[in-house]
């Protein structure tokens, strides 16, 4: 019997046992994705993968940015057959923005949602004294529809799943040609000479260069760029390590996801808001990207239950003593945790003068007492008094768990502030206290972050490089995104630990 | 023969799943043949340089004090047998040679031998 005759026979029970199993996604965000992708991961039948190799569909949400379309081609192509690519985009977005990326798979599988019904999460016209009430009303309509959207996309991506296995969907090719960057060059006529281990150019790649690493060895020095799709980072960011055995010998941020300003700080700098509103919102980020950080470290129940108290938060439903009680919760399973404390104490570690002031929690974690807020007379009035992180009692303080202890701390006080201010309003001023530190119509703390990694990371292993980076909230996965052009590298090499922000778009 | 016999059945059985596991994969989803689809993932950008690299393997030291109490074991099979009728004097040899190693071991350590992240 013929290979393909076994196949087919083999092929029609497994494939129908096969579309009832969890959609397998790789998950690439652009700009204006039409919901949080982020929410994808409270879904039991589908599973947001790590890598595209097992992936069966390569869902792009939003619009890609140019610079992210030569990645993007690579991962389409490394996906295993059978597979499908499937664009979820907002009905809204421009038509040029949308036929940029239909330009980067020939005939993709397109999920529109029209964005208009999704309200937007806060009314800016809103000036009376029921903005709080109001902005719940529209929150929990904005949910439903969020919902209707996720379980339309859910859907779709089933139907795909069962196309495909069944054989009814061709397998998409590839968009990349099918040569090695180079030719396996060798000496002989068996290309078995030459110099180096190889005697040759291995599937056309040059080995690596020599540099003296920390035992005054002059061993290999493995360049490698991580992103922009790597798992644990933030969508966009990429860093240009390099690496001798698993210890970063340099690193460098290439580009990264360019962060809004959620819309209740954006407008604090321009009127009071009220603080309640001001106060969930932060309270959302942090969870946001606790649940983001439990992920990476691979406590995957704990996110889901972290980013559900986060959905509860933005859609205004719960009470604060009820959000409150259940972040305690959630607090006692991370502090259970050992495998999380032995890989994050000690890791990281950022302190005064390093750190530098206005980079909110980060320098809080470090002891340094640094909050807007305190400048603020109706947070005063409050008796607002900034968390900070003892650095003085602990060998290790200001490392990757302070950080984390850090932003739990505030999520209570946050919840703890919503519920006792009741009408009041704060700001209106140049500078608010933003989720990530002082942030002006100009600046935003992340820029200045950036500038540290360089110093933070070299030294470090790979794998607490990688923790220390998801300590930092360099942004929120999912949200409006862009890439920043990249940076300058020889101009970066001529001040080492530096880079040129000057170089960077920050394109509020 | 028999327990041989027996031996060589379960390692062809074994050697033959791994057979038909392999060929029932590859006749479902071929494997990646194509040079995009043999790149490693780091994110998305293709690697500039070959991922064969040499650096120093700094467990070497443990590895090798592994292996030096790991042959003080051999050495204890023999005189695991001949304890029953030497008695004291035997345990009291074994004991000196198991102090001369920890005082080894204890000298590695302080050495930070035993460390190497």
């Amino acid at each position: 019997m013929s290979t393909m005759g076994l196949r087919q026979i083999l092929r029609m029970p497994l494939a129908s046992l096969a579309s009832f199993a969890p959609v397998r996604v790789f998950l690439l965000t652009g700009e204006n994705a039409p919901v949080d992708p982020e929410l994808l991961n409270l879904r039991d039948d589908l599973i947001l993968l790590d890598s595209p190799r097992s992936a069966t569909v390569l869902l792009i949400a939003g619009a890609l940015s140019e610079s992210l379309f030569e990645p993007a081609k690579h991962i389409h192509d490394q996906m295993a057959h059978p597979r499908c690519t499937v664009w979820w985009v907002n009905a809204d977005t421009s038509s040029a923005e949308n036929g940029q990326t239909l330009s980067l798979v020939p005939d993709p599988l397109i999920v529109s949602v029209n964005t208009s019904v999704l309200p937007a999460s806060v009314s800016d016209e809103s000036d009376d004294e029921s903005d709080g009430l109001r902005n719940t009303e529209t929150n929990a309509k904005s949910n439903a529809n969020t919902n209707d959207a996720l379980v339309a996309l859910v859907s779709a991506l089933k139907r795909t799943q069962y196309e495909l296995v069944t054989g009814t969907r061709a397998s998409e090719l590839d968009i990349c040609p099918d040569v090695d960057p180079a030719p396996w060059r060798g000496v002989g006529p068996y290309a078995q000479g030459g110099t180096g281990m190889t005697g040759g150019v291995p599937y056309g790649r040059p080995l690596t260069e020599r540099a003296p690493d920390r035992d005054s060895l002059e061993l290999d020095q493995l360049p490698l760029r991580v992103g922009p799709f790597f798992h644990s980072f933030p969508q966009g960011f990429v860093l240009d390590v390099e690496l001798q055995g698993d210890i970063v010998q340099s690193a460098l941020v290439s580009a990264g996801p360019v962060m809004r300003l959620p819309a209740m700080f954006a407008m604090a700098l321009v009127k009071p808001v009220p603080i309640v509103v001001i106060e969930r919102e932060r309270a959302r980020s942090h969870l946001h990207w606790l649940s983001h950080a439990l992920r990476a470290h691979g406590l995957t129940s704990l996110a889901r239950r972290t980013l559900r108290l986060s959905l509860e938060l933005s859609s205004g439903h719960a009470s604060m003593t009820d959000c409150a009680g259940e972040l305690r919760i959630i607090a006692r399973g991370v502090e259970r945790s050992q495998v999380l404390w032995w890989s994050t104490r000690g890791v990281g570690v950022m302190r005064a003068p390093t750190v530098v002031t206005a980079l909110g929690p980060i320098a809080r974690a470090s002891g340094i007492c640094d909050d807007a807020r305190i400048d603020e007379p109706s947070y005063r009035a409050l008796g607002f008094e900034p968390i900070t992180q003892s650095v003085a009692t602990s060998a290790a303080g200001g490392d990757s768990s302070a950080r984390w202890r850090q932003r739990i701390a505030e999520v209570a006080q946050s919840l703890d502030l919503a519920e006792r201010a009741r009408g009041a309003r704060a700001w209106g001023s140049s500078v608010v206290e933003g989720t990530r530190g002082r942030t002006t119509q100009t600046e935003q703390p992340e820029t200045r972050l950036y500038a540290l990694l360089p110093d933070l990371l070299q030294g470090l292993e790979w794998s607490d490089a990688v923790t220390a980076i998801v300590s930092l909230d360099l942004g929120e996965g999912g949200k409006v995104r862009r890439v920043l052009p990249w940076a300058a590298k020889n101009k970066a090499a001529e001040a080492p630990g530096a880079m040129n922000m000057g170089q960077m778009d920050h394109g509020m | 023969m028999l327990a041989l016999g027996g031996a060589f059945t379960v390692f062809a059985a074994g050697i033959l799943a791994w057979l038909v596991l392999r060929w029932t994969g590859d006749v479902l989803t071929p494997p990646g043949s194509t040079a995009p689809g043999r790149v490693p993932f780091a994110g998305g950008y293709e690697p500039a340089v070959h991922a064969w690299n040499r650096y120093h393997v700094r467990y070497y030291s443990m590895a090798l004090l592994f292996l030096a109490f790991d042959m003080e074991m051999v050495f204890m099979y023999p005189w695991a047998v001949v304890f029953a009728r030497e008695g004291l004097t035997a345990l009291v040899e074994m004991l000196m040679f198991i102090i001369i190693l920890a005082l080894g071991i204890l000298y590695a350590w302080r050495e930070r031998a035993l460390e190497w992240a």
